[in-house]
């Protein structure tokens, strides 16, 4: 086996030309002049490709000579497409203006089908939050900037892309995380640490919607997201962060419960730096708050670190390192509606710590302009929230994985990736004793590029899971799907696929008792199953409109959910025969008064049902909204984000609660001198009351002061 | 510009105070309130912890959703404590209250008594509570509790 890997790495390497030359260059915004960092720059028709760092430069190696094109491309830019002919063992530099835009078509993504493309030639349904989204609005979390992707809400602690996750505490997620492509679900809960890395240290967050079993495996039931994290930069770069926001009383007067202050900071640091070939980036971060309600408090910290070695041989070694620690009250729920931000007595004072490791070592290689290798190692150390207090009953659970991929490109129509998963779990509690579990897993994806209006791809995984001394498990994953240009700016799309998740060792096998709930053990859970029909179109007018709409169809078949037993109020995950959601997402970006005004705007009517009872499903809103107005008039800035998320039709355990739609804006202005910025926000500016979860109140208003910059 | 920005600022201040904010949720106003009279203290058994008051829409109940109760245990060191359980507009057929033993789960089958009955005075009838929106407060549900009752109480 080893003899055979290093016979292919060595006729790989042969590949490459001999007399190769560089490229390099400095990617601007046309109107400002300033640099576009995070841009995807790709020589067309070969592997060959890099992203600009913090001051917009980028270097591809290893360039043969010969005439090239150079597609640059940016979200919320046109793309700029450049020829560069290089003479042997030539170097190159060029400069690079782009235009801003609506059209979110250009931008290059890499979740839908593990190798580059446009989102106009993505098959799949794809949304992208990029890190000048993330900034313009100072979040302050991973979580909170995906609620203002389309199609996506958050119903308590849980991401729900269309819908397909619904709120299944102690449940696995129904969408998949990944970290710069590897997934980070943890290995007892299966459960998403969204403070795993700061935001300020994510580049782009893409959201692919529907199952992807086909690319990722077990967990893509309903979704994927993909978190890219920023590349060290050339030239030293130092950014900072302070945001100290003060909450503001509730609306209702009966629900204050102290005369204190109520506030939270949070500061974010980062430095980036080249020596030599190798690039380094190093982030700290910490986050901590009073709350706004009692058992509110919570104290959060992050190191990250990433460097980049760029090998002579065309090639890079990417290590990763990322800790999170986090301690926080827990507010499980309200003592009652009537006092709605203080919990019962018995709950005062209880506690969990969360922390979690993630690092990745990645070799990258690029054997040929035609083929290019990835060899990924990763190690998930993870101890989440568990919702009572009984965390010091779980040691951290343990997840390792390893991952070969190789791209192809055969000829210029044709586009393959291949590889090998592998993964291993070990988890032990008292609640479930010591569990391992292994899988291996093969997959093959093809872009068949039929011209340059039609393209075709298709793929398939074979996974493979074990628990220790349980049977052998396996799901065979196909997709298949195409995206064409009938008509200048129109583009029709449409996927089909399949998705599973294994249940997770804390569903089959949790038993445990705290506070008012116990949970009841079931090892016989089948996986979860999804079938997804994605169609869409996606209309461009006058390069200034864009419009996008999406018909969607996921049947879900054994479902893992809850089932609440009133007699003893305990709790046992199940499997539901067959469920539906089906639905119309709809999104518009516009720009006008000389793009000083951006809109953009979506809507999701969705319609999410248990077959066999013709009911709702749990914790599901038949309708979501968003609108987001922003001006720009030089140095001042100005924006909001409306949410609308509808009333939750059907809820487990308090039904007969009154439940009301979530209408949520937050607000801005700022102010931009050279490479600071200061801004005032106010979040949930109406004092809207809505609850997250079952008897938890949503955020109350609060007014954060934000000062950033980079030297 | 600066005369566009005036006007836009002005239309934006005009539509703000012609909408009434919504605040969405509130305080909820109905709610049953009583007393829970305990019957023969002295043989209330050592190894129940907690009482609560639970109300219920449906009974047996089938589901959680079928309960409304209180989130704390009710005072047990006092001979009548009286209670208030914030509940939704609907008619409950059952108000009672259950109790649980030191290290053992919320059991929805010990009953400890229900509105409507009075050991003392041989009653044992069980009166719904209805709450409406012309109604939607009921007082007095006294709830009678005879520790007498419970299994294995002491003698």
């Amino acid at each position: 086996m080893k003899k055979n890997l290093l016979l292919l790495l060595l006729f790989c390497g042969a590949l490459h030309a001999a007399d190769a030359g560089r490229i390099s260059g400095h990617i601007v915004d046309a109107v400002t002049g300033q640099p576009l960092p995070g841009a995807n720059i790709q020589i067309t028709g070969s592997v060959l490709g890099a992203m600009s760092d913090n001051r917009g430069h980028f270097l591809i190696l290893r360039v043969p000579e010969g005439r090239h094109t150079l597609r640059v491309s940016y979200i919320g830019y046109e793309p700029g497409l450049l020829e560069v002919t290089l003479a042997a063992a030539d170097s190159r530099t060029v400069q690079v203006r782009l235009k801003p835009t609506v059209i979110p078509m250009h931008q290059v993504v890499v979740t839908g089908s593990r190798q580059p493309e446009t989102l106009a030639s993505a098959a799949a349904s794809i949304s992208v939050m990029d890190r000048m989204a993330i900034r313009r609005r100072n979040l302050l979390g991973a979580a909170e900037a995906l609620q203002l992707v389309s199609g996506v809400t958050m119903v308590g602690d849980y991401i729900n892309i269309r819908g397909g996750s619904g709120y299944n505490r102690l449940g696995g997620s129904r969408l998949l995380v990944l970290l710069d492509e590897v997934p980070i679900l943890t290995s007892d809960l299966g459960e998403a640490n969204w403070n795993i890395v700061p935001v300020t240290e994510i580049e782009r967050m893409e959201v692919l919607k529907g199952a992807a079993s086909s690319l990722y495996g077990s967990g893509a039931i309903s979704g994927v997201v993909n978190m890219i994290t920023k590349q060290p930069s050339s030239e030293l770069s130092l950014s900072v962060r302070q945001a100290s926001g003060l909450f503001d009383t509730p609306s209702v007067p009966e629900w204050k419960w102290t005369d204190k202050s109520l506030y939270y900071h949070r500061t974010d640091l980062s430095a980036s730096k080249s020596f030599g070939p190798v690039g380094v980036r190093l982030a700290v971060s910490r986050h901590a708050s009073t709350g706004d309600r009692e058992n509110g408090h919570f104290e959060r910290w992050y190191l990250t670190g990433k460097a980049v070695w760029q090998l002579p041989s065309n090639a890079s070694l990417t290590l990763f390192s990322t800790y999170s620690h986090e301690q926080r009250d827990i507010f499980l729920q309200w003592l009652e509606q009537n006092r709605a931000l203080n919990v019962p007595a018995t709950d005062r004072g209880d506690q969990y710590t969360m922390s979690g490791y993630v690092g990745y070592l990645v070799y990258s290689r690029v054997f040929s302009p035609k083929m290019s290798g990835k060899f990924r190692l990763s190690f998930n150390q993870q101890l989440v929230g568990v919702p009572f207090n009984i965390t010091s009953a779980f040691t951290p659970a343990i997840g390792a994985s390893g991952e070969g991929q190789v791209s192809w490109h055969p000829s210029p129509a044709h586009r393959l990736s291949m590889g090998v998963d592998y993964k291993f779990d070990t988890v032990e509690s008292e609640y479930y004793g010591r569990r391992n579990a292994n899988g291996i897993s093969p997959y093959i994806q093809e872009i068949w590029q039929v011209s340059n209006l039609l393209h075709l791809n298709a793929g398939l995984r074979w996974d493979t899971y074990q628990l220790v001394g349980d049977s052998l498990e396996y799901q065979v994953s196909p997709k298949i799907g195409f995206s064409w240009q009938p008509a200048f700016g129109t583009i029709l799309h449409g996927s089909f696929g399949r998705g599973f998740r294994a249940a997770t060792v804390v569903e089959r096998f949790i038993t445990a008792g705290a506070k008012d709930f116990k949970a009841i053990p079931n090892p016989d859970l089948e996986p979860e199953r999804s079938i997804l029909l994605d169609v869409g179109v996606r209309q461009t007018f006058d390069e200034r409109v864009y419009v996008e709409a999406t018909y969607f169809f996921n049947r879900y078949a054994n479902l893992i959910e809850p089932t609440l037993l009133a007699s003893q109020l305990a709790a046992q995950f199940v499997n539901y025969p067959v469920a539906y959601i089906q639905g119309i997402e709809t999104e518009m970006r516009t720009r006008f008064w000389r793009d000083r005004v951006s809109l953009q705007a979506s809507a999701t009517w969705m319609d999410p049902r248990d077959k066999q009872t013709d009911a709702t499903l749990l914790y599901r809103p038949r309708f979501i909204a968003s609108f987001s107005p922003q001006l720009n008039l030089g140095r001042f800035t100005a924006g909001a984000d409306y949410r609308y998320i509808g009333r939750i039709e059907k809820v487990a355990v308090y039904p007969l609660d009154e439940r009301v739609p979530a209408k949520i804006w937050d607000a801005r202005i700022g102010w931009r001198l050279q490479n600071w910025e200061v801004q005032l926000v106010v979040r949930n500016a109406l004092n809207y009351n809505y609850t997250v979860s079952e008897r938890v109140l949503g955020e109350i208003r609060n007014f954060m002061l934000a000062i950033s910059g980079e030297i | 510009m600066l005369r566009n920005l005036l006007r836009i600022t002005l239309l934006l201040s005009l539509l703000a105070m012609a909408c009434e904010i919504d605040h969405g949720l509130g305080t909820i106003d109905s709610g049953i309130s009583g007393r829970v009279i305990f019957l023969h203290p002295e043989r209330k058994p050592a190894r129940v912890d907690a009482v609560r008051v639970v109300a219920v829409v449906n009974f047996p109940p089938q589901s959680l959703g079928d309960l409304v109760f209180t989130n704390t245990s009710i005072n047990l060191s006092q001979p009548s404590p009286s209670f208030r359980v914030p509940a939704p507009l609907a008619h409950y057929v059952l108000v009672g209250a259950i109790y649980r033993e030191k290290g053992k789960e919320w059991d929805y089958a010990k009953i400890l008594g229900f509105y409507g009955s009075n050991p003392d005075s041989n009653i044992y009838d069980i009166k719904p509570v209805t709450l409406s929106k012309a109604h939607p407060l009921a007082a007095n549900i006294d709830i009678y509790c005879d520790w007498a009752q419970v299994p294995g109480s002491s003698r």
